[in-house]
C-alpha cells in the first residue's frame, strides 16, 4: 500500500507535521504513511479489485470492495422498502 | 456533486469516546455523501493532554442537534445530508474504526482526500460517519468542520 489518496496536517506546540495517507479499497480505513516505514506496514495489494488495502482487509484474505458493499447496503434497503418495510 | 460545509462540536470531552460530529444520510431522499474534508481542535485554554480520535459508521441517529450545512457554492441546491453534533445519546457505530490516532490538545488535525479517494457513506436511511473523541484529562470543548460532497 504505496499510493497517496489523502493528506494529514497536524499544526501543533511543535510545529507543522504532514503525513500522506491511504485510504483501503475494501473498508476505507485510513493509514497515516510515516516516511521510512515498511511497505508491508502499510497493507497491501488486492490481486483480484487491483486496489490497496489495510492490514486487517489483507489478513482477511477475501475481496468485497466498499463500493460492492455499499451497492449490497442500498439494494438491501431498496428491497425491504419495496415490502413496505422501514430499515 | 456539490460542496458544502458544516461545524459542529462536542460541549464536554470525557474519559469515554463521544461524537463531536456526526454526519449521516436522512431517512428518505438519500443520496451518497462523499467526506473529503475535515478539520478537528480542542476549543478551551491550551494545555498539555492527549485527545484520542476515531472515525466510525454510525447506523442510527442517536440525540443530538442537527445542523443544516452550507453550500460552497451559493448557487446549488440545499443540502439533503445532516450534520448532527452536541450529542447527548450516542447513535448506534459498528465495525472497524475508520482512522484512529491521538493528538495534543495543543494541535489541530486536518485530513483531506485525494479527489476521488474521499469516505463515502452509502444512501442508506440514516447511515453516516461518527468522528468521535476521549481524553483522560481535557474536559471541555472540542470540535471542527466538515466539508463533503453529496
Amino acid at each position: 500500500m504505496a499510493r497517496q489518496q489523502g493528506y494529514a496536517v497536524i499544526t501543533g506546540p511543535d510545529g507543522v507535521t504532514e503525513l500522506r495517507t491511504s485510504t483501503c479499497a475494501h473498508c476505507q480505513h485510513l493509514t497515516h504513511m510515516h516516511a521510512g516505514q515498511r511497505a508491508a506496514d502499510l497493507g497491501g495489494h488486492c490481486r483480484i479489485c487491483d486496489k490497496d488495502i489495510c492490514g486487517r482487509c489483507v489478513d482477511l484474505g477475501s475481496c468485497t470492495p466498499w463500493e460492492e458493499q455499499m451497492r449490497r447496503m442500498e439494494a438491501r434497503q431498496d428491497a425491504l422498502r419495496s415490502y413496505g418495510i422501514s430499515p | 456533486m456539490s460542496k458544502y460545509a458544516a461545524p459542529g462540536t462536542v460541549a464536554a470531552v470525557t474519559t469515554g469516546y463521544k461524537s463531536c460530529m456526526i454526519l449521516r444520510a436522512p431517512p428518505t431522499a438519500m443520496r451518497r455523501i462523499k467526506l473529503g474534508d475535515f478539520v478537528v481542535g480542542a476549543g478551551d485554554v491550551p494545555a498539555d493532554n492527549v485527545c484520542n480520535l476515531k472515525i466510525l459508521r454510525s447506523t442510527t441517529v442517536g440525540t443530538l442537534t442537527d445542523v443544516v450545512p452550507t453550500a460552497l457554492d451559493p448557487a446549488d441546491a440545499a443540502c439533503v445530508s445532516i450534520l448532527g453534533n452536541l450529542v447527548t445519546v450516542e447513535p448506534t457505530t459498528g465495525g472497524v474504526a475508520l482512522m484512529a490516532f491521538a493528538m495534543n490538545q495543543r494541535a489541530t488535525y486536518r485530513w483531506v482526500a485525494a479527489p476521488g479517494e474521499e469516505l463515502i457513506i452509502p444512501a442508506t436511511a440514516n447511515n453516516g460517519l461518527a468522528i468521535q473523541v476521549q481524553s483522560p484529562a481535557y474536559a471541555s470543548v472540542f470540535g471542527g468542520s466538515v466539508i463533503f460532497e453529496e
